[in-house]
């Protein structure tokens, strides 16, 4: 096998993983997936190409060579993108769970202010009772003695 | 007194609102001090006003006898006697009329009976003792307790005796109104005091009817509310209560002590012989100020301490406000923030297709965590709105603190200016320390608890300070002066020297080494001081406690006790307790006041009331007239209810607070009062004898000279017959006076069957008597001869005057000897006049002075033969029992 179709059969195969990957691993979006299918689409299309050349017996040998490489680098094209809207959705997503996590934290953070203000409060109210018991013990003190 | 293993039941009654609230005061100390009723002690409270039964907290529902005024139907019924203007009673309780009170009391007899009796009933069960001990308070000016209370007496002590074979020792404790009180129960008090010594003056057994109407009381203490003319109630509250709880009365409250002081047989003892007459006590106590000055310390110490926290906490609230306002701002832009997200979340999970890449993942968790803070936040927003109103809440409580503050700081002031200078009274005395003192005791606070108040005071520099006000009381014997009473102790205080050395000429009055009068007669029976303090404060030497003894048994008391009582408890007091037993109220002699103050104005409020009114003062033994006609000996007519009543009235109307005995000390001072009278009037006739000395020149010395000069004398002559005349009629007036006096004090020892005076005393007498009848017998001689003469010598002074005036010749008859002679005429004939007037009054106290002869001759009859019933008496007596003075005098008599 000449090494033109090696190196598409690699491409082919690149892409299968990508759609694979995309598929299991990444669960995208049935349509988003359409695309690097596609790109496997135009390269096997180019691998087919190129191995029964008489197809395109009617093309001289450049012509030929020109359509197998335009539909292989569509292919490519098409998984290339396919990774690229994939990449932007991720880091759009990525940015909004951090944005909300972010609020998260502040309102708890604020929420444990709270907490401890209360529980100063409290404690102030302690204190404050006490002084208020100690003082009604030394004013009936006082008339004791 | 005892203590522990005691079985004696002790049963405390207040009577009236006064009397409960002692009770109600006496209880609250004992809760105080032991936290628990002891077990041999209950305390009951009888009144009529339902208001002041219940202010009495502290005594238990079930012990408080509270009566209702019966409607006037029932009062009627059960009280026929009773007036119709007194069947119901206006204002609260009894409405100060004891003739209601008594009327209640016959009424509510059962209910009072059922309600003691149950009491002393359980005590007996408890401690299984069958002796009693009674204690029962009141004021003697309302209506209740005055009235119930000799009624009380009677029934409980007949009842327990009967109930458990063995009488009950019963004190009562009467107070006083003061001089400031409404007439009403200012003569409710000497209505008490009249019957209340009537059955005192009862010490045998007096059986009526199956009920004994002798003297129920071994001790009867007098206290005033006005003492020395200022109101003493607080003191009396205080004092009444600590004097039964600190000396053991009620020994349920008893301070600590080591060894005892007296039992109550010691006392009774001590009182025997003097159950007929009153009791009083008194009370003293200096302190040093231990408590007030840790409290002040403490304080000091604290206000700094609670300022600075005040100051934290309010800088916190602040900070915590400035945070609120912060977090309700964070929170606020949170919720927007939240806001932005969601829309943002919502527009990446809106968009579809091909070209675009949704994390649903991420999308659901981001959207999770936007939810639980955007819960948060509601719930945030809420929690900061009421940290909010807490932090004004605490804010406000800072507020209040800071005055709660300042009250402190008051407080701690006024602990200061009472630790200064604090205010003190006859019975109570702090010792004042200067703010110099108090900063100095400061650091060695811990060491004062332990020092005693000896030790604190010469730590202080200030021992000799130290004794003036705890030893020289005794030393000195001013705690002789401070009963709760007033009580004049001497006839001293009452009499002028000029009597005082005629009664001492007789024999009647001696002389102590210091000069002052000492009158066996007047001196009350027993008088005993307990002091109370910690061992280590006592200084035998310094407290002089012979000395002390020697001088009140020699001037005041036929006998004395000091008795040291060792109380730890009281490293930082010292208390003086007296004890007064058998004084004699009444006055000394007719004309002085009485001996008790309070008699003056109680008799002048009670005498205020006419007959009618006169009831509303008495109670004791109206509607049973049969007992009081067998005691008094009175007869009465059965079933004339009215009758009887005013029979019962008329007797109390006359009725004297004195012991029948004491009628005869009133003869020497009559007497005095006589020989004094003679004194002066022998001094006025010889002041009237002196006129017609009178200078006047001879009638041929006519000199311009002698005319003024007999101007002159004749002026002093007519201002001395001016005054003669005066004194004549005022002399007339005092005999007359003197005279009814005389008669008086003789109806009296005729009537009451006042007994005997002792032989040596009736010798004094009867040696007065001759005296003032001699000297009588000499003044009528001298009035006669200068009521005959009198006129001739003024007649003669006179006419020698005149003859003086005639021999002027016309030839020196200027103006201004012509003034002279006019003026000498006109004195001439006012002495002429006055004269007239002064011989007539000379020759009139001839008159009086002749009945009153007769009256001391009348007199020295009674005193002779007083002298020798004593001698029949005697002999009588002499076969059973032997009397030691007195027969022994006898027999030498007798001899004679």
């Amino acid at each position: 096998m000449e090494t033109l179709s090696i190196g598409i059969l690699i491409v082919i195969m690149l892409l299968v993983i990508e759609v694979m990957v995309m598929l299991v691993k990444l669960k995208v979006d049935k349509m988003l997936l359409l695309m690097p299918v596609i790109g496997v689409t135009f390269a096997v299309m180019s691998f087919a190409l190129n191995q029964y050349k008489k197809i395109l017996s009617s093309l001289s040998d450049s012509a030929q060579d020109v359509v197998i490489y335009v539909m292989l680098v569509v292919g490519v094209i098409f998984g290339l993108f396919s990774v690229a809207v994939w990449f932007r959705g991720e880091k759009e997503a990525r940015r909004l769970v951090s944005s909300a996590k972010r609020i998260d934290s502040a309102v708890a953070g604020i929420e444990s202010d709270i907490r401890g203000s209360n529980m100063e409060i409290e404690h102030f109210g302690d204190e404050m009772s006490g002084i208020k018991t100690k003082m009604a013990d030394y004013e009936s003190k006082e008339k004791e003695v | 007194m005892e203590k522990g293993g005691d079985t004696v039941n002790r049963i405390v009654i207040g009577i009236g609102g006064q009397g409960s609230v002692i009770v109600n005061n006496i209880l609250r100390m004992l809760k105080v001090k032991t936290g628990k009723m002891p077990k041999n002690e209950e305390f009951l409270i009888i009144d009529t006003d339902q208001a002041s039964a219940n202010a009495c907290n502290e005594v238990e529902e079930r012990k408080k006898i509270i009566l209702n005024r019966p409607d006037t139907i029932l009062m009627k019924n059960s009280n026929r006697w009773l007036p119709d203007p007194y069947l119901s009673a206006a204002g609260a309780g009894c409405g100060q009329h004891r003739i209601y009170g008594r009327a209640m009391y016959n009424v509510h007899r059962e209910r009072i009976f059922s309600a003691i009796g149950s009491a002393a009933s359980e005590l007996r069960n408890r401690t299984g003792g069958k002796d009693f001990f009674i204690v029962m308070v009141c004021a003697f000016g309302g209506g209740t307790g005055s009235s119930m209370l000799l009624d009380v007496a009677i029934d409980i002590r007949d009842w327990i005796s009967k109930q458990f074979g063995s009488e009950p020792v019963m004190f009562g404790i009467g107070i006083l109104p003061s001089s400031r009180e409404a007439m009403l129960p200012t003569g409710n008090a000497l209505g008490a005091l009249k019957e209340l010594h009537f059955l005192m003056s009862h010490t045998e057994d007096v059986i009526i009817d199956d009920k004994n109407y002798s003297n129920p009381f071994k001790l009867f203490f007098l206290l005033g509310r006005d003492l020395q003319g200022q109101n003493r109630d607080d003191e009396l509250e205080r004092a009444i209560p600590r004097f039964l709880l600190d000396l053991g009365f009620l020994p349920g409250g008893t301070v600590e002590t080591k060894g005892k002081w007296l039992d109550l047989n010691d006392l009774q003892n001590r009182a025997r012989g003097y159950e007929n007459r009153f009791d009083s006590l008194g009370y003293y106590e200096c302190v040093f100020p231990t408590e007030k000055l840790f409290l002040y310390y403490d304080i000091e110490d604290e206000i700094p301490v609670v300022r600075q926290k005040l100051v934290e906490i309010e800088a916190k609230i602040s900070d915590i406000k400035g945070k609120i306002e912060s977090e309700r701002g964070e929170l606020e832009r949170f919720e927007g923030r939240i806001r932005d997200v969601q829309r943002e979340i919502d527009s990446y999970e809106s968009v579809t297709g091909m070209l675009s890449h949704v994390n649903v993942a991420a999308t659901a968790d981001a959207k999770a965590k936007l939810d639980r803070a955007k819960k948060k936040l509601s719930g945030l927003k809420e929690e900061v709105f009421n940290l909010e109103m807490r932090a004004s809440d605490a804010e406000e409580g800072k507020r209040l603190s800071e005055r709660n503050l300042e009250r402190i700081g008051a407080l701690k002031n006024k602990l200061l200016r009472e630790i200064n200078s604090p205010l003190n009274t006859r019975s109570y005395h702090q010792i004042e320390l200067s703010e110099e003192e108090i900063r100095g005791l400061k650091k060695g606070r811990e060491d004062l608890k332990n020092l005693s108040f000896f030790e604190i005071m010469k730590k202080l520099d200030r021992e000799e300070e130290f004794f003036r006000w705890t030893h020289s009381p005794i030393n000195e014997g001013d705690v002789m002066f401070n009963p709760m009473v007033n009580y004049r102790h001497s006839i001293e205080d009452t009499m002028t020297s000029k009597y005082i050395d005629i009664l001492h000429d007789f024999g009647f009055l001696s002389l102590d080494t210091q000069g002052n009068v000492v009158n066996e007669e007047e001196k009350f029976g027993h008088f005993i001081a307990v002091l109370s303090t910690r061992a280590d404060n006592f200084d035998d030497a310094r407290l002089g406690g012979g000395a002390f003894k020697s001088m009140v048994t020699e001037r005041f008391t036929k006998d004395a006790d000091i008795l040291k009582l060792d109380t730890p408890a009281r490293a930082h007091s010292f208390a003086i307790y007296t004890l007064m037993i058998g004084i004699q109220p009444w006055a000394p002699g007719p004309t002085l006041p009485p001996r008790l103050r309070e008699l003056e104005w109680l008799e002048k409020a009670y005498d205020e009331s006419d007959f009618a009114k006169l009831q509303r003062h008495h109670s004791l033994f109206y509607g049973t007239p049969k007992p009081f006609s067998v005691i008094s000996g009175i007869p009465y007519t059965p079933g004339v209810e009215e009758k009887n009543r005013d029979m019962v009235t008329h007797y109390w109307e006359n009725y004297e607070i004195i012991e029948k005995e004491a009628i005869w000390n009133n003869v020497p001072i009559v007497l005095a009062q006589c020989l004094k009278m003679f004194d002066d009037l022998l001094t006025g006739l010889d002041m009237a004898e002196d006129i017609k000395n009178v200078r006047i020149p001879e009638p041929e010395s006519y000199s311009i000279a002698n005319l003024t000069m007999l101007v002159h004398g004749l002026e002093n002559a007519s201002k001395s017959m001016e005054k003669v005349k005066r004194w004549t009629k005022e002399a007339g007036r005092g005999f007359m006076h003197l005279k009814n006096e005389l008669d008086e004090l003789i109806s009296k020892l005729k009537g009451i069957e006042a007994g005997t005076p002792g032989e040596d005393k009736a010798e004094k007498m009867l040696k007065m008597i001759d005296d003032s009848a001699r000297n009588m017998e000499i003044l009528i001689d001298r009035i006669e001869d200068l009521s005959n003469r009198f006129s001739d010598d003024i007649k003669s002074v006179i006419e020698k005057a005149m003859g003086f005036l005639g021999k002027i010749p016309s030839e020196d008859t200027t103006s201004s000897v012509l003034r002279h002679i006019a003026k000498a005429e006109s004195e001439i004939s006012k002495i002429r006049e006055d004269s007239m007037k002064a011989a007539k009054g000379i020759r009139e106290m001839g008159g009086p002075l002749a009945m009153m002869l007769s009256s001391l001759k009348e007199l020295k009859k009674i005193t002779e033969s007083g002298e020798s019933e004593a001698e029949v008496a005697e002999e009588r007596k002499g076969k059973d029992i032997e009397l030691p003075d007195l027969s022994l005098n006898m027999g030498r008599e007798g001899g004679e």
